[in-house]
């Protein structure tokens, strides 16, 4: 796996904000195709702050992002090509239907020759119940709206899927069916860099699994490596541990 | 990728509340506004008809009257306020104001009196400004919380074209709405038996409608730049609320009370005691020569103390129409310094095109009081005739009354300016919405 060329890749990545927080200190990170890596870390250990970067919806302050080669910050919209993301809170747009949501991120994805079949097929693929396929998605639970934004990705096909915190207020059952959705994208040969909470499915579908604090990647291990050790020790470890001298 | 963000940019305005809300008031306001105005824009012209007709058959007097504005139906400006007929003219005054000569017109709509006030420069001003308020400000603060933005930038979308784009279905959305409101308008005008529109009305209601284009452009394009920004869209809409309540009422009012400051008027008790004095100064001279007006056993006396009469009573005249006239020039002047003033207020711009597009506004009736003071010289002319050579004076006509009104080319011209403000302002708002776009931090 670690002969293939990174779809994403950070390089030397920091972000310091104009109020003076450094959100990101010197990140470096690859995920490669067929690759799930997992982002552990408390509220503002600058996971979402990865993210942003990544789409090019903040600048950096020192380092390159790279998506399939391409350096984010010089062709933002070329890079955006190869990636699909799916947020904490996938809203959408209440008073569309979610075929007509479906329909409008695909154009903008690109994908223009698409017919009510083909969404239909993704919607049912993420088991969205066919009733609500043509309901106003303002009426939609938290879980059919995330199983809605997954929708989005895979409709854009595109390489690199980014995560943030896509679990995050989902009931059990939905979460269980959104990582094995996860699960197949990755068996497609996505490349899939995901922020989040959850410790207990970062282990279960995780092929690498980094920890952030306070901006830094303070610990990364392959699933490999995790069969030996427990994840959860490790993670309450580093978060009782001293703070990190920051400059 | 821009015609996909217009049309559901488009979708997402027609489906809101919000703008079904604003629209049903535009439409119901205007309509009953218009219906109102247009009546009695009828009964005025009615009235107007009947004293002309009735006038003339007093041929001894001559009264000049003044009919109202069309355009009046929809900017209903000064029109109705300031008169409607010069008092009988002689060589004693000068009318300096017209008065209420004509019934004042009772509405056949009692119910909907009350709209009075309203017509549709107002609808346009408050009301529909308030509606593109309440559509621009989400543009973007409500995309951001909602998470949509980031979904729909982590495309190869370039942000600017996002934005022309939101700029393009805003104002196609805001547009459409005056269309429907300004056809409501004028199909209620067009289809009253006593409104006759001509070309040159046409003209001039193309052009009102043009500024009240330009006029709701800006204010979607201050929408859009506080949306950008402000994050939160309930602090965006606090923020153009403030902004609105300052633009459209509390600054165009301060502006008047400034100038009132700025260019103090005299009093009207110093007026009138200016007037007495003048009045005092000719007292004698006047009585003197009304001693001996009809003299059948000098009448040669008789004739050069009656022309004596008309010159000492024609100066007094002027000097007290100077006395008005400066009243007047100062007052313009206090006018134009509000105006001035104002014109950072792109209510006040709107007002002052409106009306003098409209021929409702301040100029228009100075204008047509120059021509009264016009036919006043020359029936003063004429009754001097009278006395220095009588067949000369049975073969003279009184010119009949005339103005000049600005024409429609010469009103454009004027309003050039403000039109440019407006258009300046958008452009101001805009640039900042698309610099403060390109780049915003979306964490």
């Amino acid at each position: 796996m670690t002969d293939l060329q990174p779809i994403l890749k950070a390089d030397d990545l920091s972000k310091r904000y104009e109020d003076g927080i450094l959100a990101l200190d010197h990140l470096n990170l690859q995920v490669q195709p067929g690759e799930v890596y997992c982002l552990l870390g408390a509220n503002g250990a600058g996971k979402t702050t990865t993210i942003n970067l990544f789409l090019n919806f903040i600048p950096p302050t020192t380092g390159t992002c790279f998506i399939n080669g391409i350096d984010v910050t010089k062709d933002p919209l070329e890079a955006k090509k190869y990636v699909a993301f799916v947020s904490e809170n996938v809203m959408l747009y209440g008073n569309f239907t979610a075929r007509q949501n479906l329909d409008f991120f695909a154009k903008l994805g690109g994908k223009t020759a698409l017919a009510k079949n083909d969404y239909y097929q993704v919607m049912r693929r993420v088991s969205l119940q066919e009733k609500a396929f043509d309901q106003r998605v303002k009426n939609f639970s938290k879980g059919m709206r995330q199983k809605l934004g997954i929708s989005i990705a895979i409709i854009k096909d595109a390489p690199a899927v980014l995560l943030d915190e896509p679990t995050a207020g989902l009931d059990p059952k939905a979460a269980t069916e959104f990582l094995e959705i996860m699960a197949e994208l990755k068996n497609e040969g996505k490349a899939i860099l995901m922020s989040t909470h959850d410790i207990f499915r970062a282990k279960e579908i995780g092929d690498r699994v980094g920890i952030m604090k306070e901006g830094r990647l303070v610990m990364e291990r392959t699933r490999q490596e995790l069969q030996y050790e427990d994840l959860v020790k490790i993670y309450i470890d580093y978060m009782k541990s001293e703070p990190l001298s920051i400059s | 990728m821009f015609k996909t963000i217009v049309v559901r940019e488009i979708l997402e305005y027609l489906k809101s509340a919000r703008f079904a809300l604003g629209l049903f008031i535009t439409v119901v306001l205007v309509a009953a506004s218009t219906l109102i105005n247009v009546e009695d824009y009828a009964l005025r012209h009615q009235d107007y008809l009947d004293a002309k007709k009735e006038l003339q058959a007093e041929s001894r007097r001559v009264n000049i009257l003044r009919g109202p504005q069309v355009l009046s139906a929809l900017v209903r400006g000064k029109d109705r306020d300031l008169g409607e007929m010069a008092p009988r003219i002689g060589v004693h005054r000068v009318p300096s104001e017209l008065s209420g000569y004509m019934n004042v017109p009772k509405s056949k709509y009692p119910s909907l009196a009350r709209l009075s006030a309203v017509d549709f420069a107002f609808v346009v001003r408050v009301i529909m400004s308030l509606m593109v308020i309440f559509l621009a400000y989400g543009a973007v603060a409500e995309e951001k919380a909602a998470g949509t933005l980031k979904l729909v930038l982590a495309n190869s979308l370039p942000r600017d074209k996002l934005l022309l784009g939101k700029l393009a279905s805003g104002l196609a959305v805001v547009l459409g709405a005056l269309a429907v409101a300004a056809l409501l308008a004028v199909l209620f005008m067009v289809l009253h038996p006593a409104v006759s529109l001509l070309a040159d009305d046409i003209l001039r209601i193309a052009g009102m409608m043009a500024v009240s284009a330009l006029y709701l452009s800006m204010f979607y394009a201050l929408g859009l730049f506080v949306s950008v920004k402000v994050d939160r869209p309930a602090v965006a809409l606090m923020v153009l609320l403030q902004a609105w309540i300052f633009l459209v009422v509390l600054y165009p009012n301060l502006s008047v009370t400034l100038a009132e400051r700025l260019v103090p008027l005299p009093s009207e008790q110093s007026v009138v005691a200016e007037k007495a004095a003048v009045e005092g100064r000719f007292r004698q001279a006047i009585e003197d020569a009304s001693e001996r007006l009809v003299d059948f056993a000098d009448p040669k006396k008789a004739a050069e103390n009656r022309l004596r009469y008309n010159q000492v009573s024609s100066q007094k005249a002027e000097e007290i129409h100077k006395l008005d006239s400066e009243f007047s020039r100062r007052q313009t002047r206090q006018m134009k310094s509000a105006d001035l003033l104002s014109s950072l207020s792109p209510a006040a711009l709107y007002d002052h095109v409106m009306n003098r597009l409209a021929r409702t506004d301040i100029r228009e009736y100075e204008a047509f009081m120059d021509g009264v003071v016009r036919l006043w010289r020359s029936y003063v002319e004429r009754d001097n005739l009278r006395v220095t050579n009588y067949e000369a004076y049975k073969r003279s006509k009184l010119p009949d009354f005339s103005y000049a009104s600005e024409s429609t080319s010469q009103s454009i011209v004027a309003v050039l300016p403000q039109g440019l403000a407006l258009i300046l302002f958008s452009l101001v708002f805009f640039m900042l919405a698309y610099t403060g776009f390109l780049k915003k931090d979306l964490r």
